[in-house]
């Protein structure tokens, strides 16, 4: 992403859980919306694809489409504390 | 800034008593629950009591700051920077606003708290929600949790 550092924000959180468990938190509509406050997204998520997220009364919040994703095989992440920037990186643009 | 379902007061001890932090802070006892002037102090695993640096601020459970001095190898020349805590209750949860300010130009003490940060209130949420702190990253990467300075 270009245009400075204000339009870069970069979070990072720990979660004792799995790489693949997250992966699916991230996509899964049923699983999206316990925790993203009713949001789903509607996407096929490949490359390319258009993404849509939606807000609980069905209005799309937000689009764009998948710049970039990347399953990786996870049996290799160190530790009990799995990072998100480690293990699994997903990239879409709005 | 991170949100954990907890009471103010229960976030704000869990910041300032160092039964507490031993418990999700890998091991480190943070004492910083006296008033503002007082000092601080961090007790590393297995370590000494160090001075870490004095409180600027303390109004429990809505704010706290302090200084925080570099004692590494590689940031003890640095200038102390200063570290803001921010509790508001909002619907029985806590939103936690962490400001680590004033570093010198290309601090080593702040690369070092910026990987630390994240790694302690990752454990302080899973901790004050579960029951059960995270587990150190030490030895997946190159720097832990608050160890750094």
């Amino acid at each position: 992403m270009s245009g400075g550092p204000q339009s870069s924000f970069v979070y990072v959180t720990y979660i004792r859980t799995t790489a693949e468990k997250l992966w699916r938190a991230l996509i899964e509509p049923e699983f999206t919306k316990q925790f993203w406050f009713g949001v789903t997204q509607d996407c096929e998520w490949k490359a390319g694809a258009p993404w849509r997220m939606m807000i609980p009364d069905g209005r799309v919040a937000d689009a764009g489409e998948v710049v970039e994703i990347e399953r990786i095989a996870i049996s290799s992440c160190p530790g009990a504390m799995s990072s998100s920037r480690n293990c699994m990186r997903k990239a879409i643009r709005g | 800034v991170i949100y954990i379902a907890s009471t103010p007061e229960t976030v704000f001890a869990a910041l300032t008593n160092p039964q507490m932090t031993e418990q999700y802070w890998f091991g480190f006892r943070i004492a910083a629950d006296g008033k503002a002037g007082s000092s601080f102090t961090m007790r590393p695993p297995g370590g000494e009591n160090v001075e870490k640096g004095v409180i600027l601020e303390s109004d429990p459970p809505r704010r706290l700051a302090y200084t925080w001095y570099p004692k590494y190898e590689d940031d003890k020349h640095e200038r102390p920077s200063r570290v803001a805590f921010d509790l508001v209750p909002l619907k029985g949860q806590v939103r936690l606003t962490i400001v680590h300010e004033d570093f010198d130009e290309g601090s080593k003490m702040f690369e070092g708290i910026s990987k630390g940060w994240p790694a302690v209130l990752s454990s302080l949420k899973s901790f004050l929600e579960t029951g059960r702190a995270l587990e150190s990253s030490l030895n997946s990467e190159p720097v832990t949790a608050g160890a750094q300075s």
